[in-house]
């Protein structure tokens, strides 16, 4: 193998892991704002309790940049096509579809390293 | 004869598509992310106290028996009345201020608070408002004439403070008194800041602060502002995608020629 192809497979490796990392925490998020955050403020009208979970949108808020970052540059080593990287990048946005994507580019990252090692 | 792949009409069309989409997907992040920076200068602008407004009749802004509309919220009315009841109001937070009127602290109190049953005003019928006159003290005044009474109007409390009783309010709520005979209520209540008789002469009380209601929202404004980032980041990205890709595809393919 060249240097240059053990760099980028050594890249891709680093930019999975990142984007894995953050794709559980995006869907973590996500799950707590859909389910706990906005059933509290809209239908259980506590102001005391919804009180203690301002901090949930506001993390949500400024970690899913960071996600969106991760997505795409893994996105960008996995050399991925146009609509899967829009995929990859709105996945934060709902509850569960972070882990679909996670899923996804984890069977695709084993495919790799079986081929690799065949 | 030209294949698919080759044919220069579907190689634009399929670079076009992809820029189209990525023009329109990055415009609706951008434009998202506007409308979360307005949403947060909206909620950073309804935080601040607004400039006290001229003081009116409490008829102009509210009627009995329907909800206080948010334009009524923090208005200092005037109301002509008289008491028809008195309650006591148990653990409510007051903020202490010191002589220069800064807030110093908190402080949890019983409130006297009275039913005010209202002079009916050209053609509109009389109600019935809490009235919230100051702190409860060991002994009751009687005031049986009229009084004016000027305040700052509140929502209601929507939860309790206490355990409720004929005299003991639970929370600073008209609708706990809707079993009550003859009277039509007025949504929220008032803390009074004068009183005064029908003869102009002012009736002393152990006031408690009425300030301007204010929404502790600062952690939505950084929630919003969080999303202002995550919309404008996702419409550049987007918006460089496309050439991004037509780049690397381009670069491949030059170096699959070259070997």
């Amino acid at each position: 193998m060249s240097t240059q192809a053990a760099s980028a497979n050594s890249a891709l490796d680093g930019a999975f892991r990142r984007f894995r990392f953050m794709a559980f925490w995006a869907g973590v998020m996500s799950l707590l704002l859909w389910f706990v955050d906005l059933p509290i403020k809209w239908w259980v009208h506590n102001d005391s309790l919804h009180s203690h979970l301002v901090w949930i949108p506001i993390v949500h808020g400024f970690t899913y940049p960071i996600y969106v970052l991760a997505a795409f540059h893994y996105c960008l080593k996995a050399r991925k096509s146009f609509s899967e990287t829009i995929f990859f990048l709105l996945a934060g946005t709902l509850p569960i579809a972070s882990f679909v994507a996670e899923n996804r580019a984890a069977k695709e990252y084993r495919a790799r390293h079986e081929q690799k090692t065949a | 004869m030209t294949t698919t792949s080759e044919n220069p009409l579907i190689k634009r069309i399929s670079y076009v598509i992809p820029l189209l989409a990525a023009l329109i997907l990055s415009i609706t992040s951008y434009e998202l992310g506007i409308w979360q920076l307005h949403r947060a200068q909206a909620v950073h602008n309804a935080a601040k106290p607004q400039p006290e407004r001229p003081i009116v009749a409490l008829t102009s802004v509210a009627d009995p028996g329907t909800d206080l509309s948010g334009l009524a919220i923090n208005r200092l009315v005037r109301v002509t009345g008289i008491y028809t009841r008195v309650f006591t109001a148990p653990n409510q937070e007051i903020t202490t201020l010191n002589p220069a009127g800064k807030k110093i602290g908190k402080e949890v109190v019983t409130f006297e608070v009275r039913l005010l049953h209202t002079n009916p005003i050209s053609g509109r019928k009389a109600g019935d408002i809490l009235v919230v006159r100051g702190l409860a003290g060991m002994d009751q005044q009687t005031l049986s004439d009229p009084v004016v009474v000027t305040g700052r109007l509140y929502p209601r409390q929507p939860t309790d403070h206490a355990s409720g009783s004929a005299t003991i309010l639970s929370r600073l709520d008209s609708s706990l008194l809707a079993g009550l005979p003859n009277v039509s209520l007025y949504d929220g209540y008032l803390i009074a800041t004068d009183e005064q008789t029908g003869f102009g002469q002012s009736i002393s009380a152990d006031r408690v602060p009425a300030p301007q209601l204010v929404q502790p929202a600062a952690g939505f404004y950084w929630q919003h502002i969080s999303y202002v980032v995550v919309w404008w980041l996702l419409a550049v990205l987007v918006l460089f995608l496309p050439f991004y890709t037509r780049l690397r595809d381009r670069r491949s393919h030059d170096s699959a020629s070259a070997r």
